[in-house]
């Protein structure tokens, strides 16, 4: 039984005079079906399973993780991980402590309607085929595609030696669409993704062919788009936008150990870092979304974290260790990718709160400016300097889309963009699953309504 | 441990597969982390993991499992076959690669880092982090020493078997430095090795002076000048270059570079070599991931475009030879790019400018089909009348790859080893700075 194991190595662990310890057990299986241009390039069905044993000694952490679940390996992995704390103790000027949590005993299950390892695999090809299908219907213009299909179901054990015992059961389904078009020099890229801590029943509400149809529309709209010179100007973002800059740009810096090292947030609780019309939450709660979670990968009962209300910067995301620095309550942020990684802060769901302007009338209120829509990925530095590049642009003038432009990267310092806000949609929306990379990849969404801001437009020459 | 590979081939034969691949890896890490100036992890890792490739016909179906006996192989199996069989044909697929000699490669493996302790990376993790701080304007806001030792084992159905092993060190080091109330520039400094030879204080000194330099960054106008591009930047050029190289992207349309071969794509003074055979290369070793021997594949010669790189895959849809290029099942990846040294002392690069701008780091995007280059300059310093003046604050440049690499005005008479890489700085005309 992994219980009997996974306790006799807790018990183990202190008996080499670990202070605190945690165990982390994780089974799954995931499917994966990639099609391109009607062909199935790749199937896939995948299956782990491990063990990740931390250990507190001496104020310092020492981690090992194995797949090989025989007992004398066990053993040997949860001595490694005791005496690599010892060894990384020495000469440490701060000792590691953690704040006192409430050891849980529960079992979690996510709430699926159709377990996606339930449903035939003819289903899952039928959804991939149909939507590849559409794509290559629409123009020749198209040159590639790619439609990607996954599920994971799995099993996840937690245990420490505060007494916490918590079983949690995972189900996650998704649908990735991306689709390349070209016409002579010009190529066009259009990508789209749904899915979330959700079952099939994902594609009763989302329709593959109707998603497969819009992705790629844009990348054919986009072929006949020009490229705009670069400056400042005022930009309209959509959801998708806004949920990366209040995600990649903006809410790394609110990740406590990252406050620790020196963000641009760092000292700044209680002072004006947004407009006031700006109200920025990470939540575990919104039901289907891909970041959802009931507790942390440290056992904590996750909680929504409000960082900034009205543009005042009221709260970090804390793990144990941070949140017993900063004399605050953990809030369930500590993640890790699975069995064999260390839980580090991360986010959730991230997302702006919404205003009260109608999406559109924001536009129609543009004199100048763009209207910016999609992203197709970014970087950012903890100094809040970001760059993204976005799918789709239309330049406004006087309050109408006239123009569209491709290739466009917006830029600029996050807390000046989110200071330079002045016009906060009613429309949220949190629906951007994607993996976020921090050392190691968690699952998060991110959205918000629609806003305006100013900021760095650039583009090819 | 190859009978695991040639089980797990003997049983998907067994099932009625008319092809089977397999492929096991195994890897012991161990990882020390530094997070805001202190160590803040140590892990050791067992990692695991077999990856089976079932054909019934041109039917292609695919498994994956950490459970290696007998049962957890048997499952793996079986799930790849009835994905095999619910699948459609594949019509490009022509076949797995027959067995052929594999080369002898040097320097891939050192029992050093395969014995190492934990406390080996412990200590060389603390040397790296106090000599960054002992300048008192920098901090370390995070960093990593890994050890990784590693054994692959590949077998398929044509009768290839091959077993290899390596060894790799990886160490980064992240630092900020604050003066008077100003932040600097993020500055990131590391090296890979096969061998357990790097130099913390080397790269704890090169992260702290990164750190430092950029402080004092002021404003500039923008202005159309010459860049000279250090080590990371011209490896962020390299790699998106070597996609639009990639045999993937070829056959399906999606390279300009597509009906190139033999033709002069980018200045004559630039070449590039893929060589997964490289003495001591980060990413050499015997065969690919499908048991293709590794080899050395000129893609640019003298700015004439040569060969792309391929797997057995997209080499045979494309009628040529794998160039052992396999990267996972039906990708392909370079092994170890080198770019060779050209005549210019750095000093002469710099010299030779009369207004432009020294990139440390380039944040942002490179799109290999159109070339389209966006993004911000990183630590970049202003160049004027012949000399580095001082840092400046972000900037952004754009352009275009293949105008960038036809532009090329010099490349250094030096190359310094980046990871898999092998590169000179690299200066380029005619730029448009953004400021």
């Amino acid at each position: 039984m992994v219980e009997d194991l996974v306790s006799k190595a807790l018990r183990e662990a202190l008996r080499l005079g670990a202070s605190y310890v945690d165990i982390r057990y994780q089974e799954g299986a995931a499917t994966s079906i990639r099609v391109r241009k009607g062909i199935v390039e790749s199937s896939n069905i995948s299956f782990f399973q491990g063990i990740g044993i931390r250990v507190l000694k001496e104020g310092s952490w020492g981690f090992a993780c194995l797949d090989d679940l025989a007992p004398e390996k066990v053993t040997n992995a949860v001595e490694k991980a005791v005496k690599l704390a010892s060894s990384s103790s020495y000469r440490k000027s701060r000792k590691i402590e953690i704040a006192r949590v409430d050891p849980v005993k529960d079992r979690v299950e996510t709430k699926i309607v159709k377990l996606p390892s339930e449903i035939p695999v003819e289903d899952k090809l039928r959804i991939v085929f149909d939507a590849d299908k559409t794509i290559w219907s629409k123009s020749d213009k198209i040159v590639d595609d790619s439609v990607v299909y996954s599920d994971y179901s799995g099993r996840k054990l937690f245990v420490n030696s505060d007494g916490a015992e918590i079983e949690t059961s995972e189900t996650r389904t998704y649908l990735a669409i991306q689709v390349s078009a070209r016409e002579m020099d010009r190529v066009s890229p259009a990508y789209e993704a749904i899915g979330g801590t959700v079952g099939f029943e994902l594609f009763e509400k989302n329709d593959p062919v109707e998603m497969a149809d819009e992705v790629s529309s844009r990348a054919i709209r986009l072929l006949n788009a020009s490229i705009p010179k670069g400056g400042v100007s005022t930009c309209v973002l959509d959801n998708k936008i806004v949920g990366l800059l209040v995600h990649e740009a903006f809410g790394h810096t609110a990740e406590a150990d990252l406050v620790l090292s020196g963000s641009i947030l760092t000292g700044k609780i209680g002072e004006q870092v947004a407009s006031e019309l700006v109200t920025i939450i990470d939540s575990p709660e919104p039901t289907g979304a891909n970041g959802w979670i009931r507790y942390d990968d440290e056992g904590v009962k996750a909680r929504p974290v409000k960082i900034v209300e009205k543009g005042m910067l009221r709260s970090f995301m804390h793990n144990r260790e941070s949140a017993f620095i900063f004399r605050v309550e953990p809030t369930g942020n500590s993640r890790a990718q699975g069995y064999s990684y260390v839980p580090l802060i991360r986010m959730r769901n991230t997302y702006m709160e919404a205003g009260d302007w109608d999406p559109e009338e924001i536009i129609r209120e543009t004199k100048e400016g763009f209207y910016l829509k999609g992203a197709l990925g970014g970087q950012a530095d903890s100094n809040g300097e970001f760059t993204f590049s976005i799918q789709e642009a239309w330049r406004i003038e006087n309050g109408e889309l006239v123009e569209p432009f491709r290739g466009v990267t917006i830029s600029g310092n996050a807390v000046e963009v989110l200071k330079s806000i002045d016009a906060v949609g009613k429309d949220l929306k949190i629906n951007s699953p994607g993996n976020c990379g921090k050392f190691q990849w968690v699952p998060v969404d991110d959205g918000g309504p629609h806003i305006r801001a100013r900021m760095i437009v650039g583009g090819g020459l | 441990m190859s009978e695991i590979v040639e089980k797990a081939v003997r049983k998907s034969l067994a099932v009625g597969a008319s092809e089977a691949e397999a492929h096991y890896s195994t890897a012991r890490i161990i990882e020390v982390g530094i997070e805001s100036n202190e160590i803040s992890n140590a892990s050791f890792k067992i990692n695991r993991s077999l990856h089976i490739a079932v054909f019934i016909g041109r039917k292609i179906g695919f498994s994956r499992t950490t459970d290696v006996s007998d049962k957890g192989v048997e499952k793996a199996v079986e799930n790849a076959y009835r994905l095999a069989s619910s699948s459609n044909e594949n019509v490009f697929w022509k076949g797995l690669p027959s067995p052929k000699p594999f080369p002898r490669v040097e320097g891939t493996f050192d029992e050093k880092i395969c014995s190492a302790d934990p406390e080996n990376a412990v200590m060389l993790a603390r040397e790296m982090l106090s000599e960054a701080r002992r300048d008192l304007r920098v901090s370390v806001p995070g960093g990593t020493v890994s050890l990784v030792s590693g054994e692959t084992y590949v077998a398929n159905s044509n009768g290839i078997l091959g077993s290899d092993k390596g060894t790799e060190i990886n160490m980064e080091l992240m630092a900020l430095a604050k003066d008077n109330g100003e932040v600097g520039s993020f500055a990131i400094a590391w090296e890979a090795s096969r061998k357990l030879d790097l130099d913390p204080v080397e790269i704890g000194r090169e992260a702290a002076a990164k750190a430092v330099e950029s402080l004092g960054a002021r404003k500039i106008e923008s202005f159309k000048g010459t860049l000279v591009l250090d080590y990371d930047v011209v490896i962020d050029i390299v790699s998106a270059l070597s996609e639009a190289l990639n045999g993937d992207m070829v056959w399906r349309g999606r390279s300009p570079l597509r009906d190139k071969i033999g033709q002069e794509i980018v200045s004559n003074t630039f070449s590039l070599i893929d060589d997964g055979t490289l003495e001591a290369g980060l990413s050499t070793s015997i065969f690919d991931y499908e048991g293709v021997p590794r080899m050395r594949t000129v893609l640019i010669e003298k700015g004439i475009l040569k060969s792309f790189m391929h797997n057995t895959y997209t080499s045979k849809i494309l009628g040529v030879e794998s160039t052992g290029n396999a990267s996972g099942f039906l990708s392909v990846s370079p092994s170890n790019l080198i770019m060779p040294q050209g005549d210019w002392s750095f000093e002469e690069m710099v010299k030779s400018i009369k207004q432009g701008l020294f990139v440390k780091r380039f944040s942002g995007n490179i799109r290999p089909e159109d070339g389209v280059i966006s993004g911000s300059a990183k630590q970049a310093f202003l160049i004027e009348s012949g000399e580095v003046k001082y840092p400046v604050k972000e900037c952004m440049f754009s352009g275009n790859l293949y105008e960038f690499l036809r532009n090329i005005r010099g490349i250094e008479n030096r190359v310094r080893k980046r990871g898999s890489m092998i590169v000179p700085r690299i200066t380029v005309e005619n730029v448009l700075i953004l400021s």
